[in-house]
């Protein structure tokens, strides 16, 4: 079987899971968790069939272009959640990260980005690190961001004293609160570490002033982004809604400007 | 005589109103007297919690007894709603008697099936019967309500489940906290209903209580109990930062926590989530502090919704409960009428 058929099995399991979530959300059927946990479980096992599949074939770390990229972010994603979903509470973390799988999913099989690159020379253990760390950490600032949409639905349900059928299967505002900030600070962290990995990379590979392009500035004003949001979260002008809503707006901003930024980008490409 | 209840409660009347009509113990006594004095009510007895006030008597002209209590409501607006007379209910007779043992057994209440109104009901008839406004009528009726509320309360699952203001309270505190113990709980007010409040918080394993209140003893005398921190009434703002938890139950006429202190306080907090609950009529804590990021303010209207989804479980309860109560209601009945053939009320004190 063509190893991209795997992305579509795991897409498919994917958007099943959307529909457990709506049974989830109605909270008349809470041990339906379980049910998604494992549908979950088996799409992220299809995704990583596909990375290995790829990886073997490319002999290097699948991420050589944009449909490689928008695996193995919805990958990092699902990892995430199934490490976190175990938690009874954060069942419905899934309800908040499959539909947008799902889309990224769907987008990557129709768009023709699955494009094959010139094989160059081995780009070095830096180079090899700086790709995966950066998709690791926009995996973890994307659920932030369906953590920060949960905090936003919790928060809107207790100010409007209207709760609905689901409330209590949510996490409480608090833990919401932490966990947004614990996976916006853990991405922080990766990305800081890619980006100093593609400094390193370049620097080794004599590139110059020419690895300062457009995507690189991007990144930095991403990290700066984030920065702030961690920055906040510790004075104590960002926290709760405030929080949770920059959270959204800095990942909004990666994935409405990362594609556009990356086909500017000749060094990256 | 004629039994009549002229009243009004949470279902009718917003807390806006409520807060405006209700009484304290001193005015509920002038009221009672005044009534009896002008011999508009033989006996009266006057009901006034947060989420009802109503006036119970007995009366030999109820058509004029009802114009007045009506007046009497109203005379205490500055501003008569257009729907007053939608928001007013008037009882005459088995309907009064039934009403009362509804009321009394909780199943009128905000909290279906709550118990602290049993509680409340005893205490405005006791006060009325120390103030000499009750006789042979109304002593048997709530009597006979008391034994009614007993039964009712032991024979079915009407007061089973957490549903009472304080539970209802924990739990929005757990879905804002997670785990309670690590939370700081402030108490302002030493009174009954604080008193149920600091149980259900103590219940859950909070980390520390505060108690305060403008009489330095009662909190002392709570805070004692409860092995808690008492605060001078004075000084509780200075505590407030250390709270995540803010219960208020005062029977102040204006509000104890503004909206600017509680801007103040949140810097002090670094904008930490902040939960206040207002068991009080009227309001002791600005609605507007809602409107602060991540505080979130609760009254006792806004549990009556969610106390409403709670009690779905004892609504199931409710036949039951009806059949008891109209045997008690057929059983008062008679006995009023065998009174009336008899020659009317006398002064004595029911068995």
């Amino acid at each position: 079987m063509e190893d991209k058929n795997y992305f579509l099995i795991a897409t498919v399991l994917f958007a099943i899971s959307v529909g457990l979530s709506f049974i989830l959300f109605t909270g008349k059927k809470p041990e339906t968790h379980r049910v998604n946990y494992v549908v979950m479980l088996l799409a992220f096992l299809f995704q990583t069939a596909f990375l290995v599949l790829r990886g073997e074939a490319l002999g290097r770390c699948p991420l050589t272009n944009l449909f490689e990229a928008h695996v193995f972010i919805t990958w990092t994603m699902a990892g995430i959640y199934l490490g976190m979903g175990t938690a009874y509470r954060l069942s419905l973390l899934g309800a908040f990260t499959a539909p947008f799988i799902v889309i990224l999913g769907v987008f990557a099989l129709v768009a023709p980005i699955d494009v094959t690159m010139p094989i160059r020379a081995a780009p070095g253990f830096w180079a090899e690190l700086h790709a995966p760390l950066s998709v690791i950490a926009y995996g973890a600032f994307a659920m932030a961001a369906g953590t920060g949409a949960m905090f936003i639905a919790q928060e809107y349900q207790l100010k409007h004293h209207h709760l609905f059928s689901w409330f209590q299967l949510l996490p409480s505002i608090n833990e919401l609160e932490k966990i947004v900030f614990r996976l916006a600070t853990g991405g922080f962290v990766v990305f800081s570490i890619g980006l100093a990995s593609g400094l390193i990379a370049a620097s080794q590979m004599g590139m110059g002033s020419r690895i300062f392009d457009i995507k690189t500035f991007w990144s930095l004003l991403v990290w700066a982004l984030y920065a702030i949001l961690i920055t906040g979260h510790f004075m104590g002008w960002l926290r709760g809604k405030r929080q949770a809503l920059l959270a959204i707006i800095n990942f909004t901003f990666v994935i409405l400007t990362f594609w556009g930024v990356y086909l500017l980008s000749e060094v990256h490409q | 005589m004629n039994i009549v209840c002229v009243g009004l409660n949470h279902q009718r009347a917003p807390v806006e109103i409520r807060e405006k009509l209700a009484f304290t113990s001193p005015q509920a006594q002038t009221l009672r007297e005044k009534l009896c004095a002008q011999d508009v009510l033989k006996e009266a007895v006057v009901l006034s919690t947060c989420n009802r006030i109503e006036i119970y008597g007995v009366t030999q002209s109820p058509d004029a007894a009802r114009q007045t209590l009506r007046e009497e409501f109203l005379n205490r607006l500055t501003m008569w709603p257009d729907s007053f007379e939608n928001i007013l209910y008037v009882h005459e007779e088995n309907r009064a008697i039934e009403h009362l043992i509804h009321v009394t057994c909780g199943l009128d209440s905000m909290v279906f099936g709550e118990t602290e109104i049993f509680g409340q009901v005893k205490d405005a008839y006791e006060e009325a019967s120390r103030g000499g406004t009750t006789s042979k009528i109304l002593n048997r009726v709530f009597q006979k309500t008391f034994q009614a509320g007993k039964f009712i309360r032991t024979h079915t699952a009407i007061t089973r489940g957490t549903v009472s203001v304080a539970s209802v309270s924990v739990s929005l505190a757990e879905q804002i906290f997670g785990n309670l113990e690590a939370s700081n709980v402030l108490v302002i007010g030493a009174g009954d209903t604080s008193e149920k409040t600091c149980r259900a918080f103590l219940a859950e394993g909070i980390q520390q209580l505060f108690i305060t209140n403008r009489s330095p003893e009662k909190a002392q005398a709570l805070a004692k109990e409860f092995q808690a921190t008492s605060v001078p009434f004075e000084d509780w703002a200075a505590c407030a930062g250390a709270v995540d938890i803010i219960v208020s139950s005062t029977s102040s006429p204006e509000y104890v926590v503004t909206h600017p202190m509680v801007t103040e306080l949140m810097k002090l907090r670094k904008n930490k989530p902040l939960f206040f609950i207002d068991l009080a009529v009227p309001r002791d804590i600005d609605p507007e502090v809602n409107s602060i990021d991540n505080c979130y303010c609760y009254n006792m209207d806004n549990l009556q919704v969610i106390a409403g989804e709670y009690s779905a479980l004892r609504q199931q309860e409710i036949a039951k409960c009806e059949v008891y109560i109209a045997q008690k209601v057929a059983e008062l009945s008679e006995w009023i009428a065998r009174n009336r053939i008899q020659g009317g009320p006398q002064e004595n004190h029911v068995p």
